[in-house]
């Protein structure tokens, strides 16, 4: 059966961040932060929470592989900065390692007494907003395509990658599909590679989540990405079902999500099945 | 504690990793304490940041003083041992964010008293009474299906035992009789069985959800466990399983309590 290999050290899956840095990721959102800031803030807390999960007394252990490749007015390139920055994915501990700066923030817990007290915590930052030029698609997935083929022959047994792809607008380099399709033939014998599409919109409202058909989607670019997206694995249909009224049928795509959407979206797609 | 009139002893105990090439990260702890009156098995959660260390503490813990009716001292007593025992000025910053994410372990505690047999359970970890080479009483779940659930388990964190079935946990383990429900567990007293071939297995998840699933071959894995009497016989019986995919890869722990005269002959 696909997507059942088991994670682990020695069997790792990976996590490719793709996301978009054009121009337009500087429009702000209704929190007042702009595109670029929020998916920066989501991203570091997703790579923050996968790496604690996998985090025991004995130090970091291996179960992902992670990187990010960013693209819009500087090219195509990995998104880490650093001494990350030398490659796209990374084992895990690497990332761990390596943040560009660890920030304090504070947060208030349960005291186990029924009170709240603050508790400083230390959040890592790997990657900042950036926002320029335009929307080279094409070759960001052009690029996916050749590191997760090389991904794939060296990790034959393991779960296939899962590729988060965050834009907000339409490739500027050509149509998209046919590279985003081909992505998707890349695989491991535990099944294919997984794309999920997150378009992501400065207004409020009226987006459509994880949608069973491209019929509401008002434009070509938000049906292209659509028909590029894959369908959920097993174990990720009954993560989203706890919250949303996914189906088989329904493609792992967000439209105009706005941030309660972005954050569900992260979190939902990189749930790994049990960690061993 | 009042011993039992006939004399049950350990005819074997084992456990086998979920991943050979770490058999140290093997989060499942037993303990054989009071004479071989008290038995303890905890299974720490694999996604927490030293569930083995929590699990060990856990079995220490109820063998000095089993969880009873001062619970929330006996909690905050094993939560002190595990903190004073990690090490956190020289963690680094995903260890301190782990370490404040909690660990978690089920436990189980078995104690052959004069009349009968008192069970203890908080979380997944299964006793099977075994009467006529069949399994009489399974606790705290009574099917497979039932490991589907997400379990729960006792936590280094104590603001994580303000639920509901804590509260019930805690009247349970005060009240003289049984007040959990029989899902959720918490406590159970089983009487001796009359036959002196009779058993009681202490199992791991993995393995109870592999021996209560109910098909074909139902009696034929159970009579595979009860004959266990060596390591090997235990690694080879759980890697067959897992080769077929038929047991969860999850470290596999096993102990079969039966009358000293009780052999295997199957």
């Amino acid at each position: 059966m696909p997507y059942s290999a088991e994670i682990s050290r020695s069997q790792p899956t990976a996590f490719l961040f793709v996301i978009d840095q054009s121009g337009s990721m500087d429009e702000k959102m209704p929190s007042g932060k702009t595109k670029a800031d929020f998916v920066a803030d989501v991203l570091n807390k997703t790579i923050y929470q996968l790496t604690i999960r996998s985090t025991k007394a004995d130090g970091v252990r291996n179960y992902f592989d992670l990187g990010v490749l960013a693209y819009g007015g500087n090219g195509v390139g990995s998104g880490f900065g650093g001494s990350l920055s030398t490659s796209v994915i990374h084992p895990l501990s690497a990332v761990e390692q390596n943040p560009l700066r660890i920030d304090t923030r504070t947060k208030r817990v349960d005291d186990g007494a029924g009170g709240l007290v603050d508790q400083t915590v230390k959040f890592p930052v790997w990657f900042d907003p950036k926002s320029s030029g335009g929307t080279p698609m094409c070759e960001a997935m052009r690029q996916t395509a050749v590191l997760l083929v090389d991904w794939c022959n060296s990790h034959e047994r393991s779960y296939p990658p899962t590729v988060i792809h965050v834009t907000d607008g339409q490739s500027t380099d050509g149509d998209a599909e046919e590279i985003a399709m081909q992505l998707q033939q890349i695989s491991t014998n535990d099944g294919t590679v997984l794309l999920f599409n997150l378009h992501i919109d400065a207004s409020e409202g009226a987006g459509l989540i994880f949608p069973s058909s491209e019929a509401s989607l008002p434009d070509a670019q938000s049906k292209m990405l659509f028909r590029c997206s894959s369908q959920f694995p097993p174990h990720l249909l009954k993560v989203a079902q706890e919250k949303y009224p996914v189906s088989a049928e329904s493609k792992f795509f967000g439209y105009r999500v706005g941030i309660e959407g972005i954050v569900d979206f992260f979190d939902i797609g990189t749930r790994a099945s049990e960690l061993r | 504690m009042s011993k039992p009139t006939r004399k049950w002893h350990s005819l074997f105990e084992g456990t086998v990793p979920k991943d050979h090439a770490f058999p140290e990260s093997n989060e499942d702890k037993v303990r054989i304490c009071d004479d071989e009156h008290l038995y303890v098995m905890s299974d720490g959660a694999s996604e927490s940041y030293n569930s083995a260390l929590w699990a060990e503490v856990l079995v220490e813990s109820a063998c000095s003083e089993p969880p009873h009716s001062q619970f929330v001292r006996w909690l905050k007593r094993a939560i002190a041992t595990y903190e004073d025992r990690s090490d956190r000025k020289d963690m680094s910053w995903s260890q301190e964010a782990a370490f404040n994410r909690g660990s978690f372990a089920s436990l189980l505690v078995v104690e052959l008293l004069r009349d009968h047999i008192k069970l203890t359970s908080i979380g997944d970890t299964e006793a099977l009474l075994i009467k006529n080479g069949k399994i009489s009483q399974a606790f705290p779940y009574k099917e497979a299906h039932d490991f589907q659930r997400r379990p729960n388990l006792l936590s280094t964190l104590l603001s994580r035992h303000n639920t509901p079935y804590f509260q019930q946990v805690l009247r349970s383990l005060v009240a003289k009789k049984i007040s959990c429900s029989s899902q959720s567990g918490c406590k159970a007293w089983w009487h001796y069985p009359s036959s002196s071939d009779s058993l009681l297995l202490c199992v791991t998840d993995a393995l109870a959800e592999w021996l209560l699933r109910k098909d074909g071959s139902t009696q034929a894995r159970l009579n595979k466990v009860i004959a266990v009497r060596n390591q090997e016989d235990l690694t080879r019986l759980v890697e067959e399983a897992r080769r077929e995919d038929k047991m969860r890869k999850d470290d596999s722990s096993l102990i079969i309590l039966g009358e000293e005269h009780a052999t295997s002959d199957t």
